[in-house]
């Protein structure tokens, strides 16, 4: 751009110069012809006479060498003298020209001359007529020569400006014609910048038109770079956020507890199953010191242990959260982090230590269930060794007692084996037509002693015929015998315990009543779960596993049927027992 | 009513009989309860020679009796023979808060504990003779 206006302005000032030049050597020159005229016009004044006198006499000669020492002397381009009608009389430079001999008869009257330079003098030669007398003192050559030599030079070096503008121009003109179509385009909406360049070649401003698309396109391609950039950074904080929030959502949704420990071991965060594990909230636990989530000692103690920068183990310890029958058992597993700071899983075991207690009851009352009848075997069987052979009475008696024993012990190891089935899922019923009236024939018999020896009324209400159904004999057996034995159990001396039975052509309904310590609603509403025992202390002064009941309902179930208990507590308890008489027989789920 | 007596508690009527049919042949007295309640209100009344106990039992539990017996100035000098599921445990503090002067595992003979009660009481005519 600076180079083309650098050219136009040289241009400029170059063709003033030539103009401003031009005039004044014009008027140089003007000048120099004037005074060249007025030294012809002189000279043909002064040269008139003398050739006419010489011509009038004939004495051509005379006259040839006059003109020609005055043009010698004078340097007259010409000098010549004709007659009127153009014949050469004389010429100091041109021999040649001149008429060998004169008309005997000279004109009488002159052409008019178109020369402008020469000085033309008309003299009257007396006798013969008038001659022209033609004087050239000639141009200024030298200034004519710089006149020539400038206006060439400086015609040709205008002609060259004056093309070379008009070619800058042209191209200027093109070039930012060129540079309008891309702006137009640009402004359409090209994107390709590739596009809108155009041809170094046209101007300075095609260059510096590309330079600026070059920067033009250098910052889109920074500016698309910066926004990918951006967008990838956007990206990411958004899939950071995004996935912070859906581990956050994961975390919440666990029904683990999870706690991050700043270094100093205060809570950075925890998840919503930890606040309410910890009887909090997020909120409230966010920034409080570990120790203080923890209300027992054990737990601030075993936290202490994880603040101790040498202590870097995993440590896991269990702690009660809350005091009575709303108090959970956390399992606390607690790992320090690399770089400071531990993270905390909290796991409510509160079911699995009643459980475990449920289980550690169930086997010390299972052996002391076991260990009764053994020890009444055992006695007896010592007594039938050293009795007489004689003593048949007694013999009998110690003899009908390990009979009894014996079976005990089948109905434990029965029950227990039953349990196992049932935990592990695998109980397995064997179907077979099973007649009810010896059924409970036998159930009878087995507990009217154990009721007797309890002083208390133990009444069977058998309708006189009792159907044959489809069921596992044994399995009944057991349902039933274990809810007899329960209600012989938790009914005083002096109780009823009264079995009815009856049976349609549909099911078998058995209900046993009792005048026993009874239950509260909701003891009457889990009587029937495994391990369950009421917190009657009563209750607990009694031996049992909590599985007789849970044995009995699943093995109600598995014939198809249903189990159901209504209690008033210290009035008694009747138990109702509905078993379908063909039913399809499912297997322990 | 001559000889020692001896007091039996447990709620399982079949070794309370079997035991007391065995000691009677012996020559004991023998009082039966079927809880701990009982067994210390028969103990207060006939100051036995020696008790066996089972030690899980309704209501009052065997160890809850041998506490009693130990407290009361009546028993507290009365042995006591503790009928207890093997590898049960009683703690030296439970057992500095009774007299149980010997722990007897489920099933046992009758034998073994006819021999530990002679051998805590002496035979049942000593009594009878002191008597």
């Amino acid at each position: 751009m600076v180079g083309g206006l650098l050219i136009a302005y040289a241009g400029v000032v170059a063709v003033a110069t030539v103009a401003a030049w031009w005039g004044v050597h014009s008027r140089e020159i003007a000048q120099a012809r004037n005074a060249s005229r007025q030294r012809s016009d002189a000279i043909a004044a002064a040269l008139k006479g003398e050739i006419a006198e010489r011509l009038k006499s004939d004495d051509r000669g005379a006259a040839r060498a006059l003109l020609a020492d005055l043009a010698a002397s004078q340097q007259l381009t010409t000098a010549r003298v004709t007659l009127g009608d153009g014949t050469v009389v004389l010429d100091a430079r041109d021999a040649a020209a001149v008429a060998s001999k004169l008309p005997a008869k000279w004109p009488s009257s002159v052409a008019s001359s178109a020369s402008s330079l020469a000085s033309r003098e008309v003299v009257e030669v007396a006798g013969k007529g008038p001659i022209v007398i033609e004087i050239d003192a000639g141009e200024p050559t030298e200034a004519m020569s710089d006149l020539e030599t400038f206006t060439l030079a400086g015609g040709g070096l205008c002609v060259a400006i004056v093309i070379g503008l008009g070619i800058a121009a042209r191209r200027r003109t093109r070039s930012l014609a060129e540079v309008g179509d891309a702006l137009a385009a640009i402004a359409a909406g090209e994107q390709d910048l590739k596009a809108v360049r155009v041809r170094e070649a046209l101007a300075g401003s095609g260059a510096a038109w590309n330079a600026l698309v070059d920067e033009l396109s250098t910052l889109r391609l920074r500016k698309r770079l910066e926004e990918a950039s951006e967008r990838r950074t956007s990206a990411s904080v958004v899939a950071t956020a995004t996935s912070e929030d859906v581990v956050a959502r994961l975390a919440d949704s666990l029904w683990i507890g999870l706690v991050g420990l700043e270094p100093d071991m205060r809570v950075r965060y925890c998840n919503g199953a930890a606040g309410i594990f910890l009887g909090s909230t997020r909120d409230k636990l966010v920034g409080k010191p570990a120790a203080e989530c923890f209300s027992d000692a054990a737990a601030k103690n075993e936290l202490g242990k994880l603040a101790d920068a040498r202590s870097r183990a995993r440590l896991i310890f269990e702690t009660t959260v809350g005091e009575g029958e709303g108090a959970t058992v956390l399992r606390v597993s607690a790992r320090p982090l690399n770089g400071g700071g531990a993270m905390l899983v909290l796991e409510d075991v509160t079911q699995q230590r009643i459980a475990d207690r449920s289980r550690n009851a169930f086997v010390e009352q299972a052996t002391h269930e076991l260990r009764t009848p053994l020890t009444n075997i055992r006695l007896c069987m010592e007594e039938l060794l050293d009795a007489p052979e004689s003593d048949v009475a007694k013999r009998a008696q110690h003899l009908n007692v390990v009979n009894q024993e014996v079976r005990r012990l089948e109905r434990i190891v029965g029950d227990m084996l039953s349990i196992s089935e049932i935990e592990a899922g695998t109980l397995q019923l064997t179907p077979a037509d099973v007649r009810l009236a010896p059924v409970f024939e036998e159930i009878q018999a087995d507990f009217t002693q154990q009721a007797k020896a309890k002083n208390l009324r133990l009444t069977f209400a058998l309708p006189p015929k009792l159907p044959t159904m489809v069921g596992d004999r044994d399995k009944l057996t057991l349902a039933i015998t274990n809810v007899l034995g329960n209600a012989i159990k938790y009914t005083p001396e002096g109780g009823d315990v009264t079995v009815s039975v009856r049976a349609d052509d549909k099911e078998l309904i058995v209900q046993i009543a009792d005048t026993g310590i009874g239950m509260s609603p909701d003891d009457a509403s889990k009587v029937f779960e495994r391990f369950y025992r009421a917190k009657d202390p009563r209750v607990s002064k009694i031996t049992g596993t909590g599985l007789g009941l849970a044995l009995a309902r699943d093995v109600v179930k598995l014939h198809g049927g249903d189990i159901g208990v209504e209690s008033i507590k210290d009035k008694g308890s009747t138990f109702t027992i509905r078993v379908p008489l063909s039913a399809p027989l499912r297997h322990a789920a | 009513m001559g000889g020692k007596t001896i007091l039996i508690c447990d709620d399982e009527t079949v070794i309370t009989f079997m035991l007391a049919s065995r000691f009677r042949e012996l020559g004991y007295n023998v009082l039966t309860g079927s809880d701990g309640e009982e067994g210390f209100r028969l103990a207060c009344e006939s100051i036995p020679a020696a008790i066996i106990s089972d030690f899980q039992m309704p209501r009052v539990d065997g160890l809850q009796l041998a506490k009693r017996l130990k407290t009361d100035q009546r028993t507290s000098a009365i042995p006591v023979l503790m009928l207890t599921a093997r590898g049960h445990r009683i703690s030296p503090r439970d057992l500095q808060e009774t007299n149980i002067v010997q722990v007897m595992p489920k099933p046992f003979s009758a034998k073994e504990l006819s021999a530990m009660v002679l051998d805590i009481c002496g035979p049942a005519s000593e009594d009878r003779a002191a008597a």
